[in-house]
This record gives structure tokens, sequence and C-alpha cells, in this order.
């Protein structure tokens, strides 16, 4: 080959490079409208014709959910087979927040499961991923389940909660409160849990003057927002700010009321009343180090009592938190929102799965797993001292008709917004009011707002 | 025209026809390399090419997407949330580069020096083993020497310096540096060896001549291993400049991102915002822009390195 | 020649250092999965009563058989194929040197340095379409598409140095391209193959990010992938958690004591070449 040669080879060769890389980009490029747009969500999400029978023939279906429900699941699934031999029930678990993140993703696969734990409902429904239960529930009389209990189930076709159809029913309920180290109680000289916010802030000044920690958190998942949404739920109330976490239009938590409550626990944080590592603490270590006898108060939930009891056993109680009229509230909300995904292929085999989660037995398992039992009807026996306290709890709230949904479960940005702007807030390296706006920044741009 | 047309095929078929075979021979090579291709193209060219049309447009993931334009690149380049995590990225390499540099470098001139055969093998062993377990096992180790009970807390209170213990990956102004740390855990051993290596074609000769002249170790170090190790070192910067600009493993199983956004890096955050907040074209614009960083830093490397060679 | 023993011990001392720097962790993990379940050990501290079981259990609790085959799983998929796929084509690249050979290089440059991250978002949506989320057969062949790059540099590198009469010489005895690889070529390239083969096993054992990404059930995902889920279940028992993590990183450092020379001679020139 001569030099000249050499070059147009070299030449042409370039050519052949740049036409194939421009012909490979542009053909990527054009051969696509926006993504999305492929049809990938299409799916029948409202049946005309639906069935309570589920008859003989053998069926199977996949349930999805949080790693931290297995126990539940697993029972619940073996009484439902007992039921209905011939449907088969196969559950695959996520740990609980990564079920939340992954679940609008694995709901618009091509092989969705057929019965999920839905997190954010508002913008799943919103983006057509689920089965309208509507035709079911007039067959199977759902509507005749508690109020404060179905308010949980529905949302209007643009995502806001609260209202409209009904797409999910909880396997079991969650309720927080605070449990309280007894023997260190009686030390301060206090004869019973706190029940006013007076009552509780006084007993903090007590153990910070014994030395004590008043509350142990592990904030590196955020757990001051449990303390914190304790007070919120009293500054703000209840439907005030149910009607943000629903997505109600005009919704803001940045408001005067609420950045009250935020300086209540950037003041608790400032005088010692939370562990001072609690940034470096993870919510199970907390919880273990309450455990050993720590800290005098855990703000938390029942799914932290059965280990609580075992480690504790007298020495340890539980209430809700405190509240300011005698009214009782607290966050509660479904242990497993469990609805239909538009593409289920098994819907009437999984609507027979959804009401068979308030029948008698069920309630009884979501009791024996440390739940509040879902739908109404008579108590299941609790086992143990705490956990038929932490029963009496959910009673009493459900009575009082308190029931406050998570201010993280307010849109899908808004638990990692949360999580970063409490961290920032106990630490003093953000004020209450830059937090809220922070949040609902967050807020609005996951609503679409 | 016509002349060039009686001419061409004339010079063609005489010159083509005895390379025929080899024409053909040399092209039926392109079978040999094509499955290689094709997965290239399929698994890494095409999503880097869908990746560039997702940062031009608003999208869940899920409904049909809105073209925004260069709206998300803005906001990269604008929301001080992100460009804080890149800032991040670029602090990290002083752990993740320039410390496992320096020491590698240290580390390789000692076991040179003292030629101990036992310790070696025992120290080059020790030091690389923390390269090959996965770096999110690493982080676990790393939480738990970090943890309020931790290794790290017993050390200082050992020594006396109870006062300095705390609970470093929740600490705003220590988990940065402390995560920092786990890089340059990984990378030292990797630098080490690799510079020891170096050493060993550097000509005894020179490193005699140095210890005639009565150059002591630090001026051995710095004029006759440092220059002769340049091609080893490029390899280093560059190799440890992306782990540290690309850092996710560590960073996702250590602190997520905390406390507040203290540890945040564009990795956790690509991730988060992919996968956790729905905002597909927002994530694609920050990988982008993470790429076409490292892209700024270690091309420039490449020729710093190399260009005396 | 060595220097006077009173110089030798700061040198001594800061390599000791450095080794315990890099030891420690492990070695703090190690004794604090000697110690009874449920309690909470402090720093690095030889138990009194070593709970030797504790391994069994977290060996039962974190269900380490599963994951293991799945691992092994993995690697069958992914190493196997992509040595022979690069293999070929650094045949191509190097020894034929085939026309346009400078482009595909080029080409795969950029792959070397591109971050997995600037692809994972849209790898998910790509394999989602493909209908291979949740399945190892779709993680392998992302993995596959991203260690070509490397490996097909690292095997172009290898046929660069072997001399061209070979193919010629092939060529002559009317072999035709294929025969004379898999006679003459692959033979010869035996330890670059072998080499690659130990990088690629320890870079999908321990990949991460893609393996959570792609496979929502951890016992089909990586070991190192299998850590997260196995972190968010079982935190609550500091013991328990890190004899469990050790026996998941067990595997590659057994690997690694027992193939130490040539690990470390293939990632420094892999780095180099790289």
């Amino acid at each position: 080959m001569t030099q000249n040669e050499f070059r147009t080879s070299r030449r042409r060769l370039l050519t052949i490079a740049v036409a194939a890389t421009a012909a490979f980009t542009s053909g990527a490029l054009t051969a696509c409208s926006p993504p999305g747009s492929d049809g990938a969500n299409a799916g029948s999400s409202s049946p005309t014709t639906v069935s309570t029978e589920i008859g003989s023939v053998p069926i199977s279906l996949t349930l999805y959910d949080g790693a931290g429900l297995k126990a539940i699941d697993d029972a619940l699934i073996a009484a439902f087979r007992k039921k209905h031999p011939n449907v088969t029930i196969t559950a695959r678990f996520d740990p609980d927040n990564v079920q939340s993140v992954n679940a609008p993703r694995v709901l618009s696969s091509d092989s969705p499961p057929d019965i999920a734990r839905i997190g954010a409902l508002g913008e799943t429904v919103k983006s057509g991923l689920l089965t309208d239960l509507t035709p079911w529930a007039s067959a199977y009389q759902w509507e005749k389940l508690p109020a404060g209990q179905l308010a949980q189930y529905k949302s209007t076709p643009d995502g806001v909660r609260g209202a409209g159809a009904q797409y999910t029913v909880a396997s079991g309920f969650t309720v927080t409160g605070f449990y309280y180290n007894k023997e260190l109680l009686s030390r301060l000289g206090l004869s019973q849990a706190p029940k006013t916010p007076e009552e509780f802030e006084t007993a903090l000044e007590k153990a910070k003057a014994a030395n004590l920690t008043g509350i142990i958190a592990g904030n590196q998942n955020g757990q001051v927002a449990t303390s914190f949404q304790f007070a919120l739920n009293r500054t703000v109330g209840q439907d005030k700010l149910n009607s943000w976490i629903f997505g109600q239009p005009g919704a803001s938590i940045a408001t005067p009321d609420a950045t009250s409550a935020a300086k209540t626990i950037s003041e608790w944080a400032a005088k010692g009343y939370i562990n001072r590592d609690t940034n470096g603490t993870q919510a199970s270590d907390a919880m273990g180090r309450f455990a050993r006898g720590e800290a005098l108060f855990f703000a938390s939930g029942n799914w932290d009592s059965a280990a609580l009891q075992k480690q504790m056993g007298e020495n340890v109680g539980f209430a809700l938190p405190p509240a300011a009229d005698g009214k009782a509230v607290a966050m509660s909300d479904p242990s497993s929102n469990f609805g239909i995904p538009a593409k289920s292929k098994n819907k009437d085999a999984a609507a027979a799965f959804l009401n068979f989660l308030t029948s008698p037995e069920a309630r009884q398992i979501a009791v024996d797993n440390g739940f509040a039992p879902s739908g109404s009807g008579e108590q299941p026996t609790g086992n143990g001292a705490l956990s038929t306290q932490v029963q009496k709890a959910f009673a009493d709230l459900v009575l009082a008709d308190g029931q406050v949904q998570y201010i993280q479960n307010a849109s899908n940005g808004a638990n990692a917004a949360w999580t970063a702007q409490i961290q920032l807030l106990v630490d003093g390296r953000t004020t209450p009011e830059d937090m809220l706006k922070t949040v609902q920044t967050q807020y609005e741009q996951d609503l679409g707002k | 025209m016509t002349t060039l047309r009686s001419t061409a095929p004339t010079t063609s078929r005489r010159t083509v026809a005895p390379k025929k075979k080899s024409f053909l021979h040399r092209w039926s090579g392109w079978l040999f390399v094509l499955p290689a291709l094709l997965f290239y193209g399929v698994f890494v060219l095409k999503p880097l090419v869908t990746a560039v049309e997702y940062s031009f447009y608003d999208w869940n993931g899920i409904t049909v997407a809105t073209f925004v334009g260069f709206e998300n690149y803005v906001r990269v380049l604008t929301d001080p949330q992100l460009l804080a995590s890149i800032g991040h990225a670029f602090f990290l390499i002083i752990f993740f580069t320039v410390l496992p540099v320096s020491g590698g470098l240290l580390m390789a001139a000692l076991l040179r020096e003292l030629r101990s055969k036992g310790m070696g093998t025992f120290a080059r062993t020790a030091l690389f083993l923390p390269q090959i377990i996965p770096g999110a096992a690493a982080a676990i180790a790393w939480v738990w020497m970090f943890s309020a009970s931790g290794t790290a807390n017993q050390m200082l209170s050992a020594i006396g310096l109870d006062g300095l213990t705390r609970a470093w990956l929740g600490d705003f102004t220590w988990s940065l540096p402390a995560v920092g740390v786990i890089g340059t855990w990984i990378n030292l051993g990797f630098c080490t060896i690799l510079l020891l290596s170096g050493t060993g074609k550097i000509d005894a000769s020179i490193y005699e001549a140095a210890r005639l002249d009565g150059a002591g170790f630090v001026r051995t170090l710095l004029s006759v291993t440092l220059p002769g190790l340049k091609q080893e070192i490029g390899v280093c910067v560059t190799v440890t400049v992306i782990s540290a600009l690309a850092s996710f493993d560590i960073i996702f199983m250590s602190t997520q991102g905390g406390p507040g956004y203290s540890t945040m890096v564009p990795g956790v955050q690509v991730y988060q915002l992919g996968f956790t907040q729905s905002q597909v074209g927002l994530a694609s614009a920050l990988a982008l822009i993470l790429t076409a960083l490292i892209l700024i830093v270690v091309l420039p490397l490449q020729r710093l390195f190399r260009s005396e060679d | 020649m060595k220097a006077p023993i009173k110089e030798r011990i700061p040198g001594f001392a800061l390599l000791s250092i450095a080794v315990i720097f890099s030891v420690i962790p492990l070695a703090s993990m190690f004794t604090a999965a000697l110690h009874e379940q449920g309690t909470v050990p402090v720093g690095i501290e030889w138990p009194a009563d070593p709970q030797w079981h504790n391994f069994i259990d977290a060996w039962k609790v974190a269900d380490i058989t599963p994951l293991l085959v799945s691992s092994i799983v993995l690697v069958l998929g992914v190493v196997p194929a992509a040595a022979l796929i690069a293999t070929m084509a650094g045949y191509g690249l190097g020894q034929l040197r085939i026309p346009g050979g400078s482009v595909v290089f080029i080409l795969l440059l950029l792959g070397l340095t591109l971050p997995r991250e600037a692809t994972i978002v849209p790898i998910y949506y790509q394999i989602r379409d493909m209908g291979l989320l949740n399945t190892q057969f779709g993680l392998m062949l992302v993995l596959i598409g991203s260690f070509m790059p490397f490996a097909v540099f690292w095997m172009r590198a290898h046929f660069l140095t072997m001399p061209k009469e070979l193919a010629e010489a092939a060529a002559i005895d009317g072999a035709g391209a294929w025969q004379s690889f898999i006679r003459i070529q692959v033979p010869l390239a035996v330890p670059a193959v072998s080499s690659l083969c130990l990088l690629l096993f320890l870079w999908t054992w321990n990949t991460f990010l893609q393996a959570i990404v792609l496979i929502d059930d951890p016992s089909k995902r990586t070991m190192a992938g299998a850590l997260q889920n196995f972190v968010g279940l079982h935190s609550t028992d500091v013991v328990l958690l890190n004899a469990g993590a050790l026996l998941i990183m067990a595997p590659t450092i057994v690997v690694f004591l027992a193939f130490q020379r040539q690990f470390m001679k293939a990632m420094i020139s892999g780095g180099v070449k790289g």
C-alpha cells in the first residue's frame, strides 16, 4: 500500500465510522416516540362482570409485599388455602423500603403480581396501574367496613386519596405511640405514662435532670420523624394533615402550625432530650438500646412490640401519643394495603383473598402477628401484656376515629426528603421553616402540581 | 466519464484480483468481532443513547413523557443539592486517590527497601485483600468500625481521646471523610501492589548509584522511585479517580447519602431519582453529566502521565 | 544489601500500621461475630466464650445456600461466554486486523471510562421491555455487555503480541480463520484467558448495582447484591449481621487466597493495560 492509498483507505474508514455512528444514533432517536407511549401500562382497570365464586380449577397467584410482613402473609396465605385448596399463592418479598420503591415498576411490568402492597396509592391509581374494585366492593359489601379504614382504600382517578373508588383492602393496621420504661419512669417519681403534651415534656425534663436520655431514636432512618409527627398531629390537626398526605389540591405543610411542631422537636434536640448520636443510630439499634434501659421513651409502633416484650418483659408499656384535648390521634395505616394490579389475570381470585382479609380468622392472624385487625367485629385475643396494651390502644384510636396517615407516604420523594431534613433539623443545620418549605417543594414536584 | 469508466474497472481488477482472497479473508474477520460488538452495542451503547433521549424528557417511568428540552440539565447545574453531590464526589478524590496513591508509593518503596520476604508476602496479601471483597461488604465492615460502640471509637478511647468519639457516619462534619476512609482502605492495596511491580522495572543500578551518592530513603523515593513510576502512578490515579467520581456501593450501603445530604454523591442520587422518586429524565441528565465529568478529568490525565513515554 | 537495622525500624512500623489498617475491619467483624447472639459487642475484643455456631446460624438465617447457587449460576453464565466472545473479538482486532477495527477499538475505549450509573436507568427499562426483569438471564446479558470493553481490550492486547506469521502459516496450510483460531491461537492464549476469567469471576461475583436494580428476588441475585436485603432484615442483631456478612464475603476471600499471585498479576496488568 502506498502512502496515498493508505491515507484514502483511512479516510474512507473514518467516513464509514461517522456514517455508521450517525445512522445508529439517529436510528435510535427517530425510532422512538416519547418514553412510556408504547402502551406498556394498557390493562383493563375496571372490569364489567365479576364473580365471588372462584371455582375449583387450580389457580396460582403471586403476592408482593415487604419482607417485614412475611410472617403475617405466610399465615394468611396458609389460612386462605385451607378454604380454597385450588388456589396457590406464591409470595415474593423485598425489604420494606425497597418494596414501596419498587412497587410502581413491578406493577407496570409485563408479569405483575396479582396482589401487591401499594405504598403511594394516589400516584399508583393516577398511573392506571390498579384495578378499580367497585364491582367487588358491592358484591362483597365492602362499603360496610369502618369509614376510617375505607378512606385509606380510596382514590380519585387523578390521585387524590380519601375519596373516589376503592382500590385496596388492608391485611391489618399499624398503630403508633410511645413505649416507656416502667422502672425508669418510677425512678423519676412518675406514677404513670404521660397523657398530655405538658406531662410528656415534664417527663423529658426530669429525665434530662437525672442524666437520662428522654427519647431514643434511630434518626439514621429518620426516626425522629415519629416524634415530630406526634406533635404535628396536634398542631396541624388530623383532617388537615390527612388532606396534605392524601394530596388534596392546594394542601401545604409549610404552615405556621406545622412550624411550631418542628420548633418543638428542634428544641428537644437542642436541650438533649433526644439521644445526641441519633443521626448515627439505626432504628433497630435504637430499639435495642431502649430495651437495655438506655432511655425513658421510644416513639415507634406495634411492629416493635414482640421484640420489646421478649427483651423487657414486665418493664415496658405502650401508650398512644399525648393528646391535647383528650382526643386520641396517632399515625395508623394499613400494614399492607393490598391492591390488584391492572394487568393481573386472576382478579376474581385475588379479590376473594382481599375479602378474606376481613374475616375473623384473618383478624386473629393479624393480632397474632402484632398488628391491629382489618375490618370490624369481635376483638381477637392478644398474646402477652404488651400486645394487649397495643391492641387496646388501637381500639381506642378507632373509637376516637383518630387515624392519621404517615407524612412519609405523602409522595414518592417524601420519605427521602423527610429523612434528610429531619436529620438536618436535629443537628440545627436547618430551620423549621426551611425544612417544611423544602419538603413542600419536593411534594409538589412529585405530585406534578 | 467514459475514460473513468473504462479505466476504473481495469485498474481495480488488476490490483484487486490477487488480493481478493485476502480481502474476503479480512472481512470475514468481522465475524469474530460481531458477537462482542452486538453485546456491547445492545447493553452499553443503546442504553447510553437511550439515556440521552430520556434526559430531554420529564418522565415518571410509567405514563407518557413530556419533552422538556434542556430543563433537566439546567436543573442539575443549578440545584444546590445536586451540585453539592457532585462536589462531594470530587472531595472523595482526596481519599480515593490522593491518600492511596501517596500511601501506596510509600508502602511500595518500603517493601522494596526492606526486602523481607515473609513480611513482604504477608503485607502484600493483607493490603490487597480489601480490593477483592465486594464494595457493599466493605461498607458493612466499616459501618461496624464507625458505629458508636465500634473499633474506631474503642481505639480513640484507648489512647485517651474519649472526647473525639462519636457515631462517625451520623456526624455532618465527619461522615464524608469517614466514607472516604473506606475508599482509602479499598484502594491502598491496589496502588501499593501496582507501584511495587513498577519498581521492579526500575534498573537496580540506579538505586545503587543513589545509595553510593549517600541519598537516604526519602531522597531515593523522590528522585528515583517517583520519576520511574510515572506510568504506574498514572494508572493508579485514573482508576481511583473513576472509583471516586462514580462511587455507589459503599455509600449506598453505609449512609444512603445521609445525614442530611452530607454524603450524597451522584451515583446514589441517580439511583434515588431514577428508581425511588421516578424522575427518570433528571436521573439520566445527572448520569450523563457525571459521565462527561469523568471524561473531562480522566482524558487529560492520560496525556499528563503518558506524554513522555 | 540491606540497610542497617536501626534505619529499618521506622519502615517496619509504617508498614505494620498499613497492614493493621487493612486487616482490622475484617478482624473486628470476626470477633464481633463470635459474641453471644443478641448482645452488643464493643469494638474489637475476643469473646470469653467464642460462639462458633453463630456462623451456622447465620448460614441458615441469611439463607446462604441459594445465594451461593445463584452466584455460581451467574458466574457460569457470564464468565465462559464473555471470555469466548472477547477472545474471538480480540483475535479479530489484534491478529486479523480487520478493516474498520480501529473504529471498533475507539468505541470500546469509550466504554472503559463509562460509569455503571450512566446506563443503569435505561437498562432497567430495556430489560423490562425484553421481559427479562427478575431473571438471571437478563442480568447475565447486561453483565456480558458491560464487561466487553475491558475483556476485548485485554484479549486484543494479547493477540497484538502474537506473531503475525502464525496466522499466515496456518492459512498456507489451508486452515480457515476459525480453524486456525481454535487449533493454534486459543491454546496459545490460555494464560491471558485464564487471567481474564479470574477478573470476570471477581467482577460478576461482586456485582451490586445491576443486581439490585434488575432482580427483585434476593435469592436470585449475586452474593453482594443479597447483602442489601440481608442488612435490611437483620440489622437488629450486630452479631448475626457480622457473621452473615463474613459468610457472604468468604468465597471471594478463599478464591483470592488460593489464586493470590494470579489475582494480583491480573489486576495489576489489567490496570496498566486498561
